[in-house]
């Protein structure tokens, strides 16, 4: 059984981690953020006391996360947003205003899991191609053909919703236009291998 | 300045707290020995009402003692509902035989066998209610964000017992609404009659359109499509924007009855306190509007500030 003690130990441990996570993810919209952790610890105090504690308490919180934020905003329709605001630089990163975090989250919701888990791990929490083939048991090269896929099946999705005249945040699918390739910067070149 | 991807103190705190009291209640219902049965059902029976009362509250039982008075209290209502089904059964054969024999009308045993519908449910809701009780050790919690016990879904369960119901109460005012148009065609009865059936048969619709939506949020919830806040939320808003609707309709029933009532006010065949107590009421339902129309306002501004 898992004691308050145990519990509270965790919590203070791993709250500010899950919470960066999250946050980033829905571009610092804090209701939401607070609301999405909220939701992934009540769903942990639900199971760890039944199953157990899980080996790594911080990736279950953080996996519990990525469904909750995915489900969130599998059901929104995405809004436009500037080019501006979704650039991928020379380092991890992610988009920082809520808009285009919305966007991208969407995105991602859209693509398989192991798709967006990927995207994730090199984007968000900066993993390097390395890292995730060790974790993953897989050759660094083998990684980096995937986070292509990956990236060229998020571009597809976000490509419409990426235009310059996106103030109003225009919803109607019938005003969706294409934008130049170079718009989103999600190509091997964004990124530096660790 | 603060990283804008840090939590507030103050939200941290407060999910601690409320993390360990949830931790709490799960313990106590992981450790809980099996319950006995109290049989204590003299004392506790003129607490019945208070019971029920207290069942709204949905608050977490503390003590064992309490678990075990608020069973023995359930447990008697449960007993009393039971009577209460057994005896409108009883009743049920008397009626027919009064249909068929010309003496009560066809609509009079439809309104019976809805009270004995209304007997089951509220039989059954007890029954969910008690099972609650011994699964998970503490009050049945009834909002759309109460988390499943041992996997089951108690909140599901009872929306649907409502549901049915809810779609069984429709059948019959739709009839009734039917019935009216009938007399006032063939000049039995005045327009007012039927207007008033009209009404409660709108009124019987958005009840049911409300459950339905409830289960919908309540499995999107479940699904973690929605958090524990936005299905509140969205239940508030779908009840207030129903408040408003009812409210809407029934001020505009009273306004009406009481333009009817004005030439008869006016000839003063109506005595005036007949004429000030629907004037009242249209106040009343008045205000009760402006009020939904508030809260209305509050939920979808809220709902607004949270979505994307």
């Amino acid at each position: 059984m898992l004691d308050q003690t145990t519990l509270t130990g965790l919590y203070r441990e791993h709250t500010a981690a899950l919470y960066q996570y999250v946050s980033r993810r829905v571009g610092g919209d804090r209701s939401l953020a607070e609301d999405i952790v909220q939701d992934a610890w009540l769903r942990a105090v639900d199971h760890w006391p039944r199953r157990g504690v899980p080996d790594n308490p911080r990736a279950w919180l953080v996996r519990v996360a990525h469904n909750l934020i995915a489900s969130h905003f599998r059901r929104r329709r995405p809004r436009f947003v500037d080019p501006t605001e979704i650039e991928f630089g020379e380092e991890p990163s992610y988009p920082d205003t809520p808009s285009a975090a919305a966007l991208v989250s969407w995105g991602l919701s859209r693509l398989r899991r192991n798709q967006s888990l990927l995207l994730e791990a090199f984007y968000l929490e900066g993993k390097s191609t390395r890292e995730i083939a060790e974790g993953q048991g897989l050759s660094e090269r083998a990684v980096e053909g995937r986070l292509r896929r990956a990236r060229q099946n998020l571009e597809k999705r976000l490509r419409p919703f990426v235009r310059s005249d996106s103030s109003g945040a225009a919803e109607s699918g019938a005003e969706i236009e294409a934008e130049p390739a170079s718009v989103l910067e999600l190509t091997e070149g964004g990124r530096r291998h660790a | 300045m603060p990283d804008m991807h840090e939590p507030d103190p103050r939200f941290v705190e407060s999910l601690e707290g409320q993390l360990g009291r949830e931790l709490r209640r799960n313990n106590r219902s992981a450790t809980r020995p099996g319950i006995r049965a109290l049989k204590m059902t003299g004392l506790v029976i003129g607490s019945v009402t208070l019971g029920a009362a207290a069942m709204g509250a949905a608050q977490q039982i503390q003590d064992s003692w309490r678990r075990e008075l608020l069973e023995a209290r359930l447990e008697v209502q449960l007993q009393m509902a039971q009577q209460r089904l057994n005896a409108q059964r009883d009743g049920l054969e008397t009626t027919r035989e009064q249909v068929e024999l010309g003496v009560r009308n066809e609509l009079d045993l439809v309104h019976f066998e809805l009270q004995i519908a209304q007997s089951e449910t509220d039989l059954n809701l007890r029954a969910l209610d008690l099972d609650e009780v011994r699964q998970s050790g503490r009050e049945p919690l009834d909002d759309l964000s109460a988390p499943r016990v041992d996997g089951r879904d108690f909140v599901s369960e009872r929306l649907r017992l409502r549901l049915d119901l809810a779609s069984r109460h429709l059948d019959v005012v739709m009839r009734e609404a039917d019935r009216s148009r009938d007399l006032v065609r063939q000049g039995l009865a005045g327009e007012q009659e039927a207007e008033a059936r009209d009404l409660a048969m709108r009124e019987a619709e958005l009840q049911l359109d409300a459950l339905h939506h409830q289960l919908d949020l309540r499995s999107e919830f479940l699904d973690s499509e929605i958090s524990a806040v936005e299905a509140e939320l969205k239940t508030l808003e779908v009840e207030a924007r129903n408040r408003v609707v009812l409210l809407d309709q029934r001020l505009r029933f009273f306004q009406g009855e009481l333009d009817n009532f004005q030439a008869a006010i006016d000839a003063g065949t109506v005595h005036p306190i007949t004429a000030a107590n629907l004037r009242t009421q249209a106040v009343e339902i008045e205000a009760q509007l402006q009020l939904a129309q508030q809260e209305l306002m509050i939920v979808q501004r809220e709902l607004e500030r949270r979505a994307p």
